[in-house]
């Protein structure tokens, strides 16, 4: 410390204080001014000012270490919390290769992102070259994370990690992901192959052979009823009585209820024998009616079937025509045939993201959840004061990413996309997210277009949907269809893509989208079908233009989907035309054979049938007789018979004695 | 110790009255508001540009802090009750508007009760220091002069007597 003049009188004024000389007190308060003398000869320093200039530079150098310090700490630590924070919520490792903070205005710089995709840890599901983000002072100060601008620079994805990526605690699957999962291996083990109609025509032999008639069905079903009922006449057969026993019995009958009844003791005699020959007659009456009824319930049906055996030919032949000849049916599912697998990959992709994302806006939320619950359980330290908050004109929910503008130029193509309006609290906000995507692959003049909104304004009734647009798709080499028997490829084709997809309650799916192709010119060469290198490839070198609406519904985990097209009409048609030649003979080709095979069977059926007829009748006949000899009340028969005969022998007696006496009269 | 004998110092001869009256003053905004609070930028901006006695800021600062402590509560009352006078809403939403304001934290009970009455004082404090440390010169640095510490801490070599005990 330097020597100090200090006041010796206690007379000394505040202005002789202000002359004395103050010296060097440690501080940075001191300067170098010249001195002037004292009244004692002692050199003085003059008072100094107010204001000293150079604490301004001392300000500004220690404002700037501090500056430095916090920039460099917090540089460190905000890329340990982001990359800890990041990885939690995802659900796999989250990396940042390097972290930059801008000021003014407040502007946070990612590069080497990389995001590995927590179903495969040795793939980075999304590598970012850079993502910087300018933060709103203002509203952060008020404890809102409002992201004014997000830019996302030239990213790749599904590239190779040299490190796992996975997180040391294991995520459990979600449920849903394991059904889905399930879902989507199950579906991968249906899916084999391409189905194609049955087109194999115009051979009736060929038809004949491969096809069931109803004809032939019906026939060998007639045939075995008649043999059943053959089998059952026969075992009933063998107990009906003889024409011999029946002429018997006929002649047994006769010979006791004619010729002359001599007396009651005659009549109880024939009646005796009568019983003898009724007891003998009952086994084979209820032999007969057995026969008979069994006759009497198979017959009409039989006979009814072999009725409309006529009719079945004409059936057959119209069934067979109209299925081999694909008019209105025949190659109605080709859209769904060709594309719908197509469709149901785009489909499976987006639901993948989906999938992806779930889990993330989930984790995200429980923190953010978890967070707003351990700040609502911190009460006020004390002394800190109390908030009064008025009212904003700009009001923000407490996390919103106002604009995210994303653009690459990657192998594919150059991407570029813009999301506005990104936050979990519509709400507040009162405005969707809206999100445009333009996606111009290297091969294409123009891009396709995504447009879309996400509003949760109304959170019981959020409302998700995107539209999409791609005029002027070309397409070369497409490969439609892998099957062997249809392996349709479109060698070139402009196309314009349209549709529209809705989420209703994160659960629905709906979507409609259209394909429109112009200047097609399709390439089945590679068929190994013989019947499609002749039929079908022809059909498809006339097509040029066609459209496919798909209609996308139900569930996200598995939506129902189904294609229309005319493509199906103009196939159709040709298809129709081409055939129509071919089709009339082999008709008539069909026709003769399905008649000669009808009357294959019908002739022999008909015989069986006449032949049981003919049995029916007899036995009917039989039956009839027995039953009416059985019936017959021989007593009474008989006795009435003796009453008339003593009658008459009365009545002769009369008669004669009446003529003796007249011829005793007037003859003698 | 090497402050209180640099504030004596300065107390006592070396340095402009009105000097060390400010020093008080901006100890005592420092003390009374919170500390770590973006108003108090502008406090040590003022403190390194003015010719102010640091450790006369700084005793002023340890003293006031302490009161503060307890005037806490009345300067959360007056902070409230200043934040919701019906005639200055319409001020209070224009500044709660502006990202300068809402840095300072003006919204905050402690800090505008605080900081507004500390405001308020600087000027009649500033006096009031300053004719204390006149009359502290005029009436009591002679008596405070006859005290044997006061006379070693004059010199040097009792500075530096008692810095090396110090150390």
């Amino acid at each position: 410390m330097n020597q100090t003049h200090t006041p010796d009188t206690t007379n000394q004024t505040d202005a002789d204080m202000d002359q004395t000389t103050p010296s060097e007190q440690g501080q940075p308060t001191m300067s170098t001014e010249p001195t002037k003398p004292t009244k004692s000869g002692k050199p003085t320093k003059p008072p100094k000012g107010w204001v000293r200039w150079s604490g301004l530079g001392w300000f500004a150098l220690v404002f700037a270490l501090v500056f430095t310090v916090v920039y460099w700490v917090g540089t460190w630590a905000l890329k340990e919390q982001l990359e800890h924070y990041a990885s939690k919520a995802w659900g796999a490792k989250v990396e940042i290769g390097n972290i930059d903070i801008g000021i003014a205005p407040i502007r946070l710089g990612l590069d080497d992102l990389q995001v590995t995709d927590p179903d495969k840890p040795m793939e980075n599901l999304l590598e970012l070259e850079r993502i910087s983000a300018s933060l709103s002072l203002f509203h952060y100060i008020g404890g809102r994370t409002v992201i004014e601008d997000l830019v996302l620079t030239e990213w790749a994805m599904h590239q190779p990690r040299q490190t796992s990526g996975a997180l040391e605690e294991v995520t459990p699957v979600s449920s849903e992901t394991a059904i889905r999962k399930a879902s989507g291996e199950a579906a991968s083990e249906k899916k084999s192959g391409l189905a194609m109609p049955d087109m194999a025509l115009p051979d009736p032999q060929a038809i004949l052979e491969r096809e069931s008639l109803q004809t032939l069905e019906k026939a060998r079903e007639i045939e075995q009823d008649i043999n059943d009922l053959k089998q059952a006449w026969s075992e009933v057969q063998q107990q009906l009585p003889s024409q011999d026993t029946l002429a018997q019995y006929q002649a047994q009958f006769k010979q006791l209820s004619d010729g002359k009844v001599s007396s009651p003791a005659d009549i109880q005699k024939r009646v005796s024998e009568f019983q003898q020959l009724k007891e003998e007659m009952e086994a084979k009456r209820d032999a007969l009616k057995k026969a008979r009824d069994l006759l009497g319930e198979r017959l009409p049906k039989l006979k009814a079937d072999m009725a409309s055996l006529k009719d079945l030919p004409q059936q057959d032949l119209n069934r067979l025509m109209s299925k081999y000849s694909l008019d209105g049916q025949g190659l109605s599912n080709v859209t769904y045939l060709l594309f719908g697998p197509q469709i149901r990959q785009y489909t499976q992709t987006g639901l993948d993201w989906y999938q992806k994302a779930q889990p993330f806006i989930a984790r995200l939320s429980k923190m953010l959840e978890e967070r707003e619950a351990q700040a609502a359980e911190q009460g006020p330290e004390r002394m800190l004061g109390r908030e009064v908050n008025f009212a904003l004109k700009d009001p923000q929910p407490d996390f919103i990413i106002k604009r995210i503008t994303a653009s690459a130029n990657i192998d594919w193509g150059r991407v570029v996309a813009q999301v506005n309006q990104v936050t979990f609290d519509h709400p507040t906000t009162k405005l969707p997210v809206r999100f445009e995507v333009a996606a111009t692959p290297a091969s294409q003049p123009n891009a396709l277009i995504v447009k879309g909104t996400s509003s949760f304004v109304d959170p019981e009734a959020p409302v998700n949907q995107a539209s999409f647009d791609w005029s002027g798709y070309q397409l070369k080499d497409w490969q439609l269809a892998k099957d062997d028997t249809l392996p349709v490829v479109m060698k070139e084709a402009t196309s314009t893509i349209r549709g529209k997809v809705s989420l209703t309650g994160l659960t629905e799916v709906t979507a409609d989208v259209s394909l429109a192709y112009d200047k097609v010119d399709f390439d089945l060469s590679q068929t190994q079908s013989k019947q499609v290198a002749r039929y079908i490839a022809p059909l498809f070198d006339k097509v040029t233009a066609f459209t496919v609406d798909t209609d996308i519904q139900g569930s996200v985990f598995a939506p129902s989907l189904s294609a229309t097209s005319d493509l199906d009409q103009v196939l159709s048609g040709a298809f129709k035309q081409v055939f129509q030649q071919e089709m009339a003979q082999a008709k008539g080709q069909l026709k003769e054979r399905i008649q000669a095979q009808m009357q294959g069977k019908l002739g022999p059926l008909q015989g069986q049938l006449d032949g049981l007829l003919d049995s029916q009748a007899s036995v009917n006949g039989d039956f009839s007789d027995v039953q009416s000899i059985m019936q017959t009340n021989l007593e009474k028969q008989l006795q009435s018979r003796l009453k008339d005969e003593a009658k008459k022998a009365a009545q002769d007696k009369i008669e004669d004695n009446v003529g003796d006496q007249l011829k005793g009269l007037f003859g003698r | 110790m090497s402050m209180f004998i640099k504030f004596f110092k300065a107390l006592n001869a070396n340095q402009h009255p009105g000097q060390i009256a400010l020093s008080f003053v901006l100890g005592m905004i420092l003390g009374l508001t919170p500390l770590l609070f973006p108003h108090n930028l502008l406090i040590l901006l003022l403190v390194f540009l003015l010719r102010v006695n640091l450790s006369a800021l700084l005793v002023a600062f340890v003293f006031f802090t302490g009161l503060a402590y307890l005037f806490d509560p009345l300067f959360d009352r007056f902070g409230y009750w200043l934040l919701h006078l019906q005639s200055l809403q319409t001020l209070w939403t224009d500044l709660y508007n502006q990202t300068l304001w809402q840095l300072l934290s003006f919204n905050n009970t402690i800090v505008i009760g605080s900081v507004v009455f500390s405001v308020l004082i600087s000027v009649p404090a500033f006096y009031g220091f300053l004719v204390l440390v006149r009359l502290y010169r005029r009436r009591f640095l002679e008596w405070v002069q006859r005290f044997k510490l006061v006379r070693m801490l004059r010199g040097a070599e009792g500075a530096n007597v008692i810095g090396g005990m110090l150390k």
